[in-house]
């Protein structure tokens, strides 16, 4: 158990630099939604190839995937390398978005779709969808914080404390300066969750006895954990059924895809993604790294998800690397939920509330949800709602539902508006039904098999039986010259 | 299109086979680091196929 006054003023320290940052960054806001939103469209390569993957890379780390490979082995880095692999959807799509947004000037991914198509319906249904499964995802990374907090200070800190803490943090990043702030306070709290996870796997495998014993003592000990399926969790259907949907993140998760917007221009993307690539295989190893370290130090935990507290407290960290590494779990969850708000707050601001209305109030109605989604998180944190739990643990598979869509924008001249709304709402309709009424989880690969079938099927069937819009943006016409003078497939 | 093409093959053959190698081939009953190994490899070959990707990207 680690004092509480120790942890608090870590927190403390932490809140300092990052208020610091928030403020310094919001010295070039302007006060337009593209600014806002989009931090101006001039972010540059490292700041936003650390926000990416400090936005991507959660608390999920180093609290569910070493719980995964704690309890099934190395499956989780299969899984988590899986959807590392995704990232070669932001190759084709990366470009694609940044010349769409440069030449009609969209915000939002759902703003996108819907003037693809020519249908606010089809902008309205992408926001919607986004709000369902993602604003249930915010209130696991408030989760993380409040079990994480409570579990390393033996319950001093309280979970709704916690959760208070992590809430406060999330929404006065992103209020101050909207995607500047957020950006640059991810891209340090991502330099943070990286210099604290390498101290503290460094340690734990010192206290192993170096790299050499530690594969020992894993070969001797927990066989099993080295191969798949491993001691029974990652059968190849349960496989699937998590990589599959994760593969297609960068395109399905709004959160992700809106960065596409905001990069400078193709070189900064283009150093975005190195910075994403590295960190986020480096962040990997470690916390699969970190979870065969806790079977070897803690074994015969009752509850997985319980690995990097008890690994924490194992005397195997000192205390000041296990605070710097509370410190990186917090800025991952708070990282995550921040970036989540904002683009929701974008969505409603944009897509349904209208983008007619002034800038300043699209800004403020976006700073008005951006609170509401980081309270509803938090209060659902703390209320630990089983009808949350569910759909947070569907958010993956129920965002999917958006990717037919748009890879038919940009693929695609016959896809039509009706065959997008199809695919949104009945694929969405679909994995509630499934998950919530069928009782289906998200653990049986019918899950998502069925839900990407349903809404490919839908958009392909509908879009071939309707007409376009005739205020549909032809993007794979339009976009071909300029693909083409940036040297782009 | 030709290179956009292959690539799109190679990347998905190429991730695929993370699925199919460890779940198909690799199996077995002598406990090994060879699964581990492997998804390295993987990685290391997904950073190369994505750095090819990107390579001719002009500003």
């Amino acid at each position: 158990m680690i004092s509480p006054v120790l942890v608090w003023g870590a927190i403390g320290a932490f809140a300092l630099i990052g208020f610091a940052v928030a403020f310094a960054a919001s010295r070039g806001n302007t006060g337009s939604a593209v600014d806002y939103y989009l931090g101006g469209r001039a972010i540059g390569g490292a700041v936003s190839g650390l926000s990416y993957a400090a936005t991507t890379y959660s608390a999920f780390m180093l609290v569910v995937l070493t719980g995964l490979t704690y309890r099934g082995g190395v499956g989780a880095l299969g899984f988590e390398l899986i959807y590392f692999s995704g990232l070669s959807l932001v190759v084709v799509f990366g470009p694609r978005y940044w010349l769409a947004s440069q030449t009609w000037g969209f915000v939002t991914p759902a703003e996108m779709l819907g003037r693809r198509y020519g249908s606010r319906s089809v902008a309205r249904a992408t926001a919607v969808v986004s709000l369902l499964f993602l604003m249930p995802y915010c209130t696991t990374q408030m989760a993380g914080i409040g079990l994480l907090l409570s579990g390393v200070t033996g319950g001093a800190i309280t979970l709704p404390l916690a959760v208070a803490v992590g809430a406060l943090l999330a929404i006065f990043w992103t209020l101050v300066a909207g995607l500047r702030s957020v950006a640059w306070t991810d891209a340090g709290q991502a330099a943070v969750m990286m210099v604290a996870a390498l101290l503290a796997v460094g340690f734990v495998v010192a206290a192993i006895g170096g790299p050499g014993a530690f594969a020992e003592r894993v070969m001797e000990e927990r066989a099993a954990w080295l191969g798949v399926p491993g001691p029974g969790l990652w059968s190849l259907p349960t496989f699937l059924a998590l990589s599959v949907p994760w593969f297609f993140f960068p395109l399905s998760n709004p959160q992700v895809s809106q960065r596409l917007f905001a990069v400078r221009d193709l070189r900064a993307m283009r150093s975005m993604i190195l910075w994403v690539l590295g960190f986020g295989l480096l962040f990997t190893l470690i916390s699969v790294v970190w979870g065969f370290a806790a079977l070897i130090l803690t074994p015969d935990l009752a509850n997985s998800s319980e690995a990097t507290p008890a690994l924490l407290a194992s005397g195997a960290v000192p205390v000041w690397v296990s605070l710097l590494l509370i410190v990186g779990i917090l800025s991952a969850a708070v990282s995550t939920l921040d970036s989540i708000a904002l683009t929701l707050g974008a969505m409603v601001a944009r897509d349904l509330a209208g983008r007619e209305t002034q800038e300043a109030r699209q800004v403020f109605v976006g700073r008005l949800v951006v609170v509401l989604v980081i309270l509803f998180a938090a209060i659902f944190a703390v209320q630990q709602a089983s009808i949350v739990d569910q759909l947070a643990a569907l958010s993956a598979a129920g965002l999917i539902v958006s990717v037919p869509a748009i890879v038919g924008a940009f693929f695609w001249r016959g896809g039509t508006a009706a065959g997008a709304l199809a695919s949104l709402v009945g694929g969405a309709a679909l994995a509630l039904w499934l998950a919530l009424g069928a009782g289906i989880s998200v653990f049986d690969p019918v899950l998502c098999g069925s839900v990407i079938a349903a809404s490919t099927l839908l958009f392909v069937g509908v879009s071939a039986v309707t007409r376009g819009r005739p205020d549909a943006i032809d993007f794979p016409g339009e976009l071909r010259p300029l693909l083409s003078r940036k040297a782009i497939w | 299109m030709g290179a956009f093409r292959g690539w799109l093959a190679g990347t998905g053959l190429l991730i695929l086979a993370g699925i199919a190698v460890p779940y198909g081939l690799l199996p077995g009953d002598e406990p090994s680091f060879a699964v581990l190994i492997f998804w390295c490899l993987f990685a290391v070959a997904v950073i190369g196929a994505i750095l090819v990707g990107i390579s001719g990207w002009r500003r």
